[in-house]
């Protein structure tokens, strides 16, 4: 199990590591040009601020001493989580071949199902939420969707 | 043209059909996420930015302002009826709100919540009609250094007051300030940190982050949360009694006050405007006793606070351009995105725009009154609606404004990523505000800085040669001495306790 403390020294660690990687990158850029500040200025004196106080943050998590609360959910809260976010992958990508209207149709069904409600109910709802969906943002007010070969 | 003037040409734009209807639909919609625990107002006006693309900027603005506003009276209902808080800064009023409503009382505390809320918004409207256009004009004279300095003075203040470790307020305000950084330089256009991916090179969408930062994470925080909710009060007279007239007219312009005051402070949210009225209506009653056991002058202190405090946060961001709290810097970007530069120039360039947008605060203000006094046995029933219909239904609204933006599933997935980020972030108590609007300021910041340093024949001290930024630089240096003062402090509290 991932604790707090664990998890505080670790968020340090990443963001150290995460920091130098985007120094390294930054220090790519002209620093000055022309004795002016260049692309990589600011980025440069970020990216070494950001590395600096990840080291702070490492040494405060060691000094820190509550730190037994779990921060990766567990049970349901963690399949929920899993679930949703598996829906919206399939989501993203099923979309561009399906259409948004069958798209959003099994992603709400699937998520009304996944709830509790009859698969019937789900789908039924999801459909009535795809199409109410596509004709307010698509066909009112214009805003773009992903459409089949059908055009929706 | 006077300032009455401009007001009403203010009034002539903000009552053409199309700007009610968008101001109805923003304030009911500020309304429902006002009501409804799981959505603030920061996830609720990101989540429906998209929406207001292919709208006029005016309407748009005037929509995400009342969704803004709308979610501070929105909260009070759900804090009173069933003392769940619609949005964190109607939680202190859960402590007198539903001991109120307890001894049946449930329709004097919203009553005084709403009356003093419109009163403490229009107030904080006027001060913005009158105080507004002075210090824009006096904003015309500053330059990149003024602009810088008052950039970074409002970010140490927003790390001073937000978050409890430093360490991570300035990670979080770094992680914004860098993320904005992606993209062209604003100044001679070379593309840094996009990693051969074409999407990156004009940046990362704002949206995109507020979204996942805020609407995603919140929804994956809430899930497997649910909760049958009854509603057992029921709402009579609207009317306090006569004694208590008085008692809650006085908490509601102390109330007004400290909402006027701390909303121009950044980073003083809304919670902190109604937590400090709270303390200062029990300090000044004469018997403090009865706070927590329904006392009305804790209701309509706080209340005012907040809406006071919503209306007085417009001050900053229409004259200077500058951002005070996590949904202010959302607006900020909505004004960026429809193609305004906020700022002083912005009362002299666009006055149809300007006056329009305050004047509509003024109607969609009168309209929440009307809302919440008689309607509000209809919007607590809102709350009656299971999480787990709703919470698919928003999903599949930010994914439609996510894809929106580019007309492509990238933004969906950056917008997955910075939800499951934000989720972490939140569990690993990373000031997800600090990231929001250091990355809504971050060009601005790196763009007046590399000015101010280009034309400085001394460097970094053109901030301390100019009067009024080394005043403004003055002032940061005394926030950073006082937070990491106050931190010691506080930490040498705690190892003192803990050896105890």
């Amino acid at each position: 199990m991932i604790t707090k403390f664990n998890s505080q020294t670790w968020l340090g660690v990443i963001w150290l590591f995460g920091s130098l990687f985007f120094l390294q990158e930054a220090l790519e850029y002209s620093y000055f040009v022309d004795d002016k500040p260049g692309a990589g200025f600011f980025p440069i004196w970020l990216c070494s601020i950001m590395a600096f106080f990840s080291v702070v943050q490492i040494i405060q998590s060691f000094k820190a001493s509550n730190g037994k609360t779990a921060i990766i959910p567990k049970g349901e809260q963690r399949k929920s989580i899993a679930i949703v976010f598996g829906a919206m992958i399939l989501f993203i990508l099923l979309a561009p071949y399906l259409g948004f209207t069958i798209a959003c149709t099994l992603f709400m069904g699937g998520l009304f199902y996944y709830n509790g409600y009859r698969l019937h109910y789900s789908l039924g709802a999801g459909l009535v939420v795809a199409i109410l969906l596509f004709s307010l943002f698509y066909s009112f007010l214009g805003v773009a969707f992903p459409v089949n070969d059908f055009g929706w | 043209m006077d300032t009455f003037g401009l007001l009403i040409d203010g009034f002539l734009v903000a009552t053409t059909g199309y700007n009610l209807l968008f101001c109805l639909i923003g304030v009911t919609i500020g309304m429902v996420v006002g009501v409804m625990p799981g959505i603030g107002p920061v996830a609720g006006t990101a989540l429906l930015i998209p929406i207001t693309y292919t709208l006029e900027a005016t309407t748009a603005i005037i929509m995400l302002s009342g969704i803004f506003y709308g979610c501070m009276y929105g909260g009070t209902i759900t804090s009173v009826l069933i003392n769940v808080p619609g949005e964190s800064a109607s939680v202190i009023t859960c402590i007198d709100g539903h001991e109120m409503a307890k001894q049946g009382r449930a329709g004097a505390a919203l009553g005084v919540a709403a009356i003093g809320s419109f009163i403490g918004g229009t107030i904080a409207i006027l001060a913005l009609v009158f105080v507004g256009p002075p210090i824009a004009r006096f904003a015309l004279k500053f330059g990149p250094p003024e602009y810088f300095s008052l950039m970074v003075f409002g970010l140490l203040m927003l790390n001073a007051l937000v978050g409890k470790s430093l360490a991570k307020g300035v990670l979080a305000t770094c992680l914004g300030m860098f993320l904005a950084t992606v993209g062209q330089e604003p100044i001679s256009g070379v593309i840094r940190f996009s990693f051969g991916f074409s999407e990156l090179i004009s940046g990362i969408d704002f949206v995109v982050i507020a979204m996942g930062l805020f609407g995603i994470s919140e929804i994956l925080g809430s899930l497997g949360k649910d909760s049958v909710v009854q509603i057992k009060e029921k709402i009579t007279s609207f009317m306090p009694e006569r004694h208590e007239i008085k008692d809650s007219l006085l908490a509601i312009l102390r109330g007004t006050g400290v909402g006027l005051f701390l909303g121009l402070i950044p980073g003083a949210s809304a919670v902190i405007s109604s937590i400090i009225s709270y303390s200062i209506e029990k300090k000044v009653a004469k018997d403090p006793s009865r706070f927590g056991k329904g006392a009305i002058e804790g209701i309509a202190g706080p209340e005012t606070a907040n809406n006071a405090h919503a209306g007085a946060a417009m001050i900053p961001l229409f004259t200077l351009g500058i951002p005070s709290s996590a949904t202010v810097a959302l607006l900020l970007g909505a004004f960026i995105m429809h193609g305004l530069t906020p700022g002083p120039a912005l009362f002299e360039k666009n006055p149809q725009f300007v006056w329009g947008v305050i004047a509509s605060m003024f109607i969609g203000n009168g309209i929440l009154l009307f809302f919440n006094l008689p309607m509000a046995n209809f919007w607590a029933k809102l709350i009656l609606i299971p999480y787990k219909m709703l919470y698919p239904f928003i999903l599949i609204i930010t994914m439609i404004g996510a894809y929106s933006i580019s007309n492509s599933f990238w933004s969906v997935g950056m917008m997955l990523i910075f939800g499951a980020l934000g989720y972490l972030f939140k569990k690993l108590e990373i000031p997800l505000a600090a990231i929001t609007l250091s990355f809504v300021l971050g060009t601005q910041i790196e763009l007046t800085l590399l000015q101010s340093l280009a034309s400085s024949s001394n460097g970094a001290m053109i901030f301390f040669t100019r009067p009024i930024s080394a005043a403004i630089m003055m002032l940061s240096a005394t926030v950073v001495v006082v937070s990491v003062v106050s931190r010691i402090r506080k930490a040498k509290y705690i190892i003192e306790s803990e050896d105890d």
